[in-house]
This record gives structure tokens, C-alpha cells and sequence, in this order.
């Protein structure tokens, strides 16, 4: 089960999840946030605050919009993710191409 | 037969009398009434005469007294004459009217009368008799009429019942005639009573005869006579019939009556008829018995000959019946034998009547033939129960084939219950479990095509052949099963084939290799009332077509998962109404009671079942077999097998239950998370990579939770992918975040520690640690 609310609208674009992100859950996270980037191609900072759980499945979504905003120089950027999501945008080495926040004023100072 | 012919004859020959017997009674009275008015009007007529004659005698000799001439000189020759005219005139009188001369009356009254030495006459005029006050005087005299007297006895004349005629007579002067004197003729009634005593009728008929006053006058008893008058003899007796007669009688009437008693002491018919002259009535009394005396007789000698005649009738009857039935009472005699003496009994040549001597010969023939048929009927019933014992023998052979049903605590690991009723004495199903090893189970089900003898020793042969191969395959049921069918089919020349489900129960692992012959898809029912079909048919039924490219199935139980096995005597039995178990009323049966032990589960089955068919009767073999896995995992394992996984969704029920398994755990949430990771990625994998068959495919996980790390085994039926080879790979090039795919592989080569990947008997093995932390 994953849940996407817009917490922002403006630029930055703050997307709050909440749930998990599995092999389960990918395929409709991906069709949603198609949905919001379409209306908005602001390069989106991700409220992870609540996401409890993220696979491999869940950080292929990750990686084909890390790669889509690279070509454009933009990073997108996670705000507050638990131990367990940490530990897994290590391990693949993505958190490189990231910006991680603390919080969502930090995050929204940083792009402005 | 007789009695009834006999009676309806007598009752014939009794209507026949009786009515004899009073139509004649009824003639015989008509006429004997007839004759008694003859006789009576006889008597009265001589009677009357008697009386007429002497009447005449008075009134001629009255009128002499009239004349002149005749006055007192000529008295005693008148007398004379009048006593000598008639034998029956005892005495005559001539009472003059008395003489008044002076203060004197003289009377003069001549009276002559008959004795045995002549007549004699005196004069009854003296004072002392003083004739004018009696009545013989004083009613011709006052009344001028005729009178006789009521009868009296006569001491003096004659000691005879005598009655006295009085005349009166008159002298005739001009037109005046003047009374002279009263004329009496004394008559003797001797006469009448000789004549009337003379009429007897029959035995003791007899005539009577009384007074207008009702006194006897004539009677056989002579006590009677004069003496009592009848009234009073009626009222005295109290004889109502008799005083009615008495009445009419002395009314003066005629008729006939009835007497039941009275004085003629039996029953009697009187006739009686008043006499003109002096009013006195006649009877006549006849006996009914001897009235109908004749008739009696008659009557008792027609009872008498046709008593005789019904005698001789029956007899004659007798005689003729017992002729003609003797021979079918010989007949009845032997046949009435119990069956075997009827056999052995000699048929006597019968002789009678051409029916009787063919009902005979028709008795013979059937003697003859229930000799044939009786000695046959040994022969057979002894085949049969030749058979029959055989047939016990073979059933109890037959079931001593098969392995202990309620073998319980079989092994730690397992329990088995089982159950088989063949619908005949012997049948074509059965069943076999045996350790092929100390893990391997070896378990079958079948069903031979047909019932009865053939199918069982086709039965046997299928059970022993499989069991022998079975146990020298080295645990290769595709081996046992192809080498059970060749032989089947070689052997075979009624064509019978057998289905069969045979499998190899690993118990330690759980796993479940499996080979479906056209056999019924066995069940397979979870702890939590999940059941899960196996519906796949690997090969067609043994025993015809050679199957030479067996290929097998193969699944893990869970633990406490039950198998059951069935054949189709189960599902297809029939109600009444002809309607069939079904497979789904099974199926809701075993998942209502999926908690059940084996044994349970079966009778559960079976009382189902049996309320189901009632008393319908069974028409196929029944056979079940229930298998428990038992499988008890020490605190620190856990153990989940995933059988015909079609989607990701079990990941979330993976999920679940190993938080389930870690709820009361001090493994660290991050720890469980880490192996949900690994878990999923490498399940995700395995089902991309790995899948041959979508539909059919399992995965066990086996988690050991250790003091400081968790020991993971991961087995799958996917086609052979070494996982190890594929994540060492991921690690150990730098990765390029730009390649998208491979990620999971590299999470889980990073999170694991001592992954390592096993290919064994088809399966993969990927067994790893995750450190806790």
C-alpha cells in the first residue's frame, strides 16, 4: 500500500509518501507520479517520511526519474527517509544522485 | 361333502313332512267335522225323534181327556194306552184341575206306571202331595204350554233317569175352551242314554248330553250324571276354553271348540248341538290324539322310512365319495409329507377316474423333476458357497494387502488414517503408504477399472508390482511408475486399467513429489481451511497405454497441511434420487473441518456419507486415505511453503506472518525489515527468472532465528538460476547507478552474509545469514 499527497505545489514540488513501496506497490507509484509530473515538471522533492519500506522495485521508479532529471541537471530530492530507506539508497549507490533533507523547510530553503 | 349333500336332503324331507303333516291335519279336521255333524244331526234327529213320538202319545191322549166321554170314567184305559204305546213311557198321570166344593178341594190325579209284575195304578190326588204347587202341574196348567221336565232319577220306577212330558188340556165349548187337566207322560231316558253311550269315536270319544239347566244327563261317567251340572264343573276346573263351551252350550248355539283339558282330561275337539224339543245341548268329544292318531302314524312311518332312505343315502354317499377321493387322499397323504419324504415316497399307481390316474402321473413327473432340480440345487448351492468361501478368503487376503488403516504414530512426522469398503466381497480399489527410506514416504491411492474378482486380482497385481518397483527405484517414482505400467500392459488381456495417484512424501522437507495416473485429484487441506485441488493428470490410467516419458509434480506441504486422497466411489455415490456426493460437497466438508485429525477427517467423511446415501445400496468401492504432516519446528524456525503461487500476493502474506513470527522476538524491526527486503527481492527474482510453470510452482522459506543472526533457506521449483553466481556479479562491478535492473540482486549481496546456491533433485537452494543489529 502506498499513498501520494501533495504537501507543496509550487516550486519546489513536495510529494509526501507514506506507506510502502515494494514489488507489490511500484507499478501503480510509477503511474501516479507520471500523473504529477506531467501536470508539473518541476524536478519533485519526495516527503519519505512515512514510507516505512522500499525494495528494489520501488527504487527502479526512483532511478528512471533520477535518470530523466539528470538530463535536465536537476537532482531530486528526499526529505526525512527512515533507517531502513537510508540504508537501501546506500547500498545501490543512488544516494549520490540525490539530495536528502531533514525537513521540508530545509528542503525548501535549499531550492530557493 | 356328504354331511352337506345329507342335509340340504333332510331339511328337504322335513319341509316335505311337516307340510304332509298339516295339510292332511287340516283335510282330516275339515272332514272329521263333517262326519261329526253328521253323526250329530244323526243323534239329534233320533233324539228328537224319541221326544216327538212321546209328545205326540201326550197331546193325542190330551185331547181325549177333553171329551166327555173320556172324563174320569175313562182315565185308566187312556193310561193304559198311553203306557202301553210305548216301551220307553214309565208312567202317565192325569192331574184334574182341582174341585172346589165347599171349604174342600178335591183332587184327583189317576197315575199309572209299569212294573215287572204289570201296570199299576193309584191316584196322586191326596193332600199330602198336593200336585197343584209342582211345576209338571202348574206350567202347562197357568202357562198352557207344553213342558219337559229337567230329568230326575226315579227310585221307584225303575231306579232309572227318567224326564216327564206335561200337556195341558182343554175342553172345547163353542168359541170357549175351559183347562180340564194336565196330561204327564213319564219317559225313561235309558234309551237316549244307550243310543248316545252306543256312539263311541275312535279310542275314548264319547257323547254327552245336558239340560237347558246344564245338568249331565248322559255321560260314560255315570258319576257324573245328574249330579254336577257342567258350569259348575267348569268354574271348579277353571278351564276357560271349557266354561265358554258351557256357555254356548247351554245358550243353545252349535259349533266346534277346542278343549285343552277339562274334564276329557286330554286335549279334545266337542261338537255340540242344541235339541229343538227341550232346549238340552249334545256334545261331542273327540281326542285330538286319536283324532289324528292315523295321521300321526303315517307321519311317524314317513319319518321312519325316509330316516332309512337318508341312512342308505348316506351310505351310498360315503361309499361313492370315499371312491372317488380315495385316491386323491393317498395323493394328499404323500404330498402333505415335508419336502424330503414327498421325494423318496413311492407314487402308488392310483387307479380311479382318468383325471384322477393323469393328476397322478402328473404328481410323478413332478416328483421326478424336484428330484432333478433338488440334486442340481446341491451341486449349485455347494459351488456357491465353494465360491463364497473363496471369495471370503480373497477379501481377507485382499485387505491383508493393504497396510495397517489406524496405524497411528506411523512416524513423529506423520499420521495416516485410511479407510476402504468395497461395494462387493472383493474390490478394485486400494491403498499403500511405506517408508522407502527414513525420510521417504511412499503413498498411493488407486482404482481398478470394474468390480469384483477380476478387478481384485487385476488389484493385487497393480498394488504388488507398484510396491515392488516403488521400493527398488532409489526414490524414483517416475522409474516405479514406468515400469508398473509396462508391466500392466503386458499383461493384460481383459483390458482392465487401474488410476492411480502415487507419491513420495519427503518428511522432513515436506516436499511432495507426485505422479497422477487418471486417478482423482487429491486434496490438500491447510490448517486454516484453505484446500487446494491438484488437479493435474500426468499420465492416462495403467494398463493400456505404455507411458513411456513419465514426467513428475512436486510440492511442499506445510506443516499440519493434510493430504487426502480418494477414489471415486466416494464422490460418485448415489442417493435415492440418484443424485452423486460430489466433489464440492468434499471439499466444503474437509475445509469445515480442516482442524481434524486424520481418523477424524475420514469418519466425518464417512458419516456424511452415509447420510447422504441412506440405505441406497453402494455401488462402487469407497476408499480414502488421509495423510497429516506433523511436522513440530523447534521455537526458532519458521516455515512457510507457498504452493501454486499465481501472483506477488503472497509476498504480503509472507510479510505477515513473519511478523508474527517475530512479534514476541528481540530481533530489531530494522533486522525484520532487512530480511522482508531480501525476501522479496529474491521471491521477485525467482518468479521472473525462475518460473517454467506459472501456474504450479512452490517456494519454501525456512527462516532459523539464531542468537545473533537469522539463517534463511530458500527453495524453489524454478528452473535451475545461480543466484550467487548473479548477485557476486552485481557486487563486485562498481555499480553504475544508470543500469536500472540488477539493483535487488545487489541489496541482497550487500544485506546477506554466506549466501550460497544449491542445485538438487530439480530445485533451487539458496541458503544465506542476515546479522542482526
Amino acid at each position: 500500500m502506498i499513498q501520494i499527497s501533495i504537501t507543496r505545489k509550487e516550486t519546489p514540488l513536495i510529494l509526501k509518501l507514506s506507506g510502502r513501496l515494494d514489488a507489490l506497490t511500484a507499478d501503480n507509484f510509477a503511474t501516479s507520479i507520471k500523473e504529477y509530473l506531467i501536470e508539473n515538471d518541476n524536478c519533485p522533492i519526495f516527503d519519505v517520511e512515512n514510507l516505512e519500506y522500499i525494495s528494489s522495485a520501488g527504487l527502479r521508479i526512483f532511478l528512471l526519474l533520477i535518470n530523466e532529471f539528470e538530463e535536465v541537471n536537476k537532482k531530486i530530492g528526499i526529505i526525512s527517509p527512515n533507517e531502513m530507506v537510508s540504508e537501501v539508497f546506500e547500498i545501490s549507490g543512488i544516494k549520490d544522485f540525490i539530495n536528502v533533507f531533514d525537513s521540508v523547510n530545509d528542503a525548501v530553503s535549499f531550492f530557493s | 361333502m356328504s354331511i352337506s349333500i345329507l342335509s340340504i336332503v333332510i331339511l328337504v324331507f322335513s319341509f316335505l313332512i311337516t307340510y304332509n303333516y298339516f295339510v292332511s291335519r287340516t283335510l282330516l279336521l275339515k272332514n272329521m267335522k263333517e262326519i261329526t255333524r253328521n253323526l250329530t244331526t244323526s243323534a239329534i234327529n233320533k233324539s228328537e225323534g224319541f221326544f216327538l213320538g212321546i209328545e205326540k202319545i201326550a197331546i193325542n191322549s190330551a185331547l181325549f181327556i177333553s171329551k166327555d166321554d173320556y172324563f174320569y170314567d175313562n182315565t185308566e184305559s187312556i193310561l193304559f194306552d198311553i203306557l202301553t204305546s210305548n216301551s220307553d213311557v214309565y208312567g202317565s198321570c192325569i192331574a184334574y184341575k182341582p174341585i172346589l166344593s165347599n171349604s174342600d178341594t178335591i183332587l184327583n190325579a189317576p197315575y199309572g206306571w209299569k212294573t215287572n209284575s204289570g201296570l199299576k195304578f193309584k191316584n196322586l190326588g191326596d193332600k199330602d202331595y198336593n200336585f197343584p204347587v209342582w211345576d209338571w202341574y202348574t206350567i202347562p196348567a197357568n202357562e198352557a204350554r207344553n213342558v219337559w221336565s229337567e230329568p230326575y232319577f226315579d227310585q221307584g220306577g225303575g231306579n232309572a233317569l227318567m224326564t216327564t212330558f206335561s200337556v195341558p188340556s182343554y175342553r172345547v165349548l163353542g168359541d170357549t175352551s175351559s183347562f180340564v187337566a194336565v196330561l204327564t207322560i213319564d219317559v225313561s231316558l235309558k234309551w237316549l242314554n244307550e243310543m248316545l253311550s252306543g256312539m263311541k269315536f275312535f279310542e275314548s270319544g264319547f257323547a254327552f248330553l245336558i239340560s237347558n239347566q246344564g245338568n249331565i244327563i248322559s255321560h260314560p261317567d255315570t258319576s257324573l250324571v245328574m249330579k254336577r251340572g257342567i258350569v259348575e264343573l267348569a268354574r271348579e276346573l277353571n278351564d276357560k276354553q271349557f266354561e265358554n263351551l258351557a256357555h254356548d252350550m247351554l245358550n243353545g248355539k252349535e259349533g266346534f271348540k277346542v278343549v285343552d283339558k277339562g274334564f276329557f282330561s286330554k286335549k279334545s275337539l266337542v261338537y255340540y248341538s242344541p235339541l229343538q224339543n227341550n232346549s238340552w245341548s249334545l256334545g261331542f268329544v273327540f281326542p285330538q290324539a286319536e283324532l289324528y292318531e292315523d295321521l300321526t302314524l303315517l307321519n311317524n312311518r314317513l319319518i321312519i322310512i325316509l330316516t332309512l332312505g337318508i341312512l342308505l343315502l348316506f351310505i351310498f354317499i360315503v361309499f361313492l365319495s370315499g371312491r372317488i377321493t380315495k385316491p386323491i387322499r393317498k395323493l394328499a397323504l404323500i404330498l402333505s409329507k415335508d419336502s424330503e419324504a414327498f421325494i423318496t415316497t413311492q407314487i402308488p399307481d392310483i387307479g380311479g377316474s382318468s383325471e384322477i390316474e393323469s393328476l397322478s402321473n402328473s404328481f410323478k413327473l413332478l416328483q421326478n423333476e424336484l428330484k432333478k432340480y433338488i440334486s442340481n440345487l446341491r451341486d449349485v448351492t455347494a459351488t456357491k458357497e465353494r465360491i463364497e468361501s473363496e471369495i471370503n478368503i480373497a477379501r481377507k487376503l485382499q485387505l491383508s494387502m493393504l497396510p495397517n488403516s489406524q496405524l497411528i504414530g506411523f512416524s513423529d512426522k506423520i499420521n495416516i488414517a485410511s479407510f476402504i469398503k468395497p461395494a462387493r466381497e472383493v474390490g478394485g480399489d486400494f491403498y499403500d503408504y511405506f517408508f522407502l527410506d527414513s525420510s521417504h514416504l511412499f503413498i498411493a491411492i488407486g482404482d481398478v477399472s470394474g468390480k469384483g474378482v477380476g478387478a481384485a486380482l487385476f488389484m493385487s497385481s497393480a498394488i504388488t508390482l507398484l510396491r515392488a518397483y516403488a521400493k527398488t527405484s532409489g526414490n524414483d517414482l517416475r522409474r516405479a511408475m514406468t515400469l508398473t505400467s509396462e508391466y500392466l500392459c503386458n499383461n493384460n488381456s481383459q483390458k482392465y486399467f487401474v488410476t492411480i495417484f502415487a507419491s513420495i512424501l519427503n518428511i522432513d522437507t515436506n516436499e511432495m513429489v507426485y505422479i497422477n495416473a487418471g486417478h482423482n485429484y487429491p486434496i490438500i487441506i491447510s490448517e486454516n481451511s484453505n484446500t487446494l485441488v491438484l488437479n493435474k493428470t500426468h499420465i492416462p490410467p495403467l494398463g493400456i497405454i505404455k507411458s513411456k516419458k513419465i514426467i513428475d509434480s512436486s510440492l511442499f506441504l506445510n506443516s499440519n497441511d493434510k493430504l487426502f486422497l480418494y477414489t471415486d466411489g466416494l464422490t460418485e455415490a448415489m442417493n435415492n434420487k440418484e443424485e452423486l456426493f460430489t466433489t464440492t460437497a468434499l471439499l466444503e466438508l474437509l475445509a469445515k473441518n480442516a482442524k481434524s485429525a486424520p481418523e477424524t477427517l475420514i469418519d466425518i467423511v464417512n458419516e456424511s456419507l452415509m447420510r447422504f446415501t441412506q440405505a441406497t445400496a453402494q455401488y462402487d468401492d469407497i476408499t480414502m486415505l488421509c495423510i497429516n504432516t506433523i511436522n513440530k519446528l523447534p521455537n526458532n524456525t519458521f516455515q512457510l511453503v507457498f504452493n501454486n503461487i499465481k501472483n506477488l500476493e503472497i509476498l504480503n502474506e509472507l510479510r505477515l506472518k513473519i511478523d508474527e513470527f517475530f512479534s514476541d522476538s528481540d530481533t530489531s524491526s530494522k533486522t525484520t525489515s532487512r530480511l522482508v527486503l531480501v525476501l522479496e527481492e529474491l521471491i521477485t527474482n525467482i518468479l521472473k527468472y525462475g518460473s517454467l510453470e506459472q501456474s504450479i510452482k512452490q517456494i519454501e522459506v525456512k527462516i532459523i532465528d539464531k542468537r545473533d543472526h537469522l539463517e534463511v533457506t530458500i527453495i524453489d521449483s524454478g528452473k535451475p538460476f545461480n543466484i550467487e553466481a548473479a548477485i557476486a556479479h552485481s557486487t563486485n562491478n562498481s555499480p553504475d547507478f544508470k543500469i536500472i535492473g540488477k539493483k535487488g540482486l545487489l541489496l541482497v549481496g550487500k544485506i546477506t552474509n554466506n549466501l550460497s546456491y544449491l542445485r538438487d533433485l530439480g530445485k533451487n537452494i539458496i541458503s544465506f545469514k542476515i546479522t542482526k543489529n
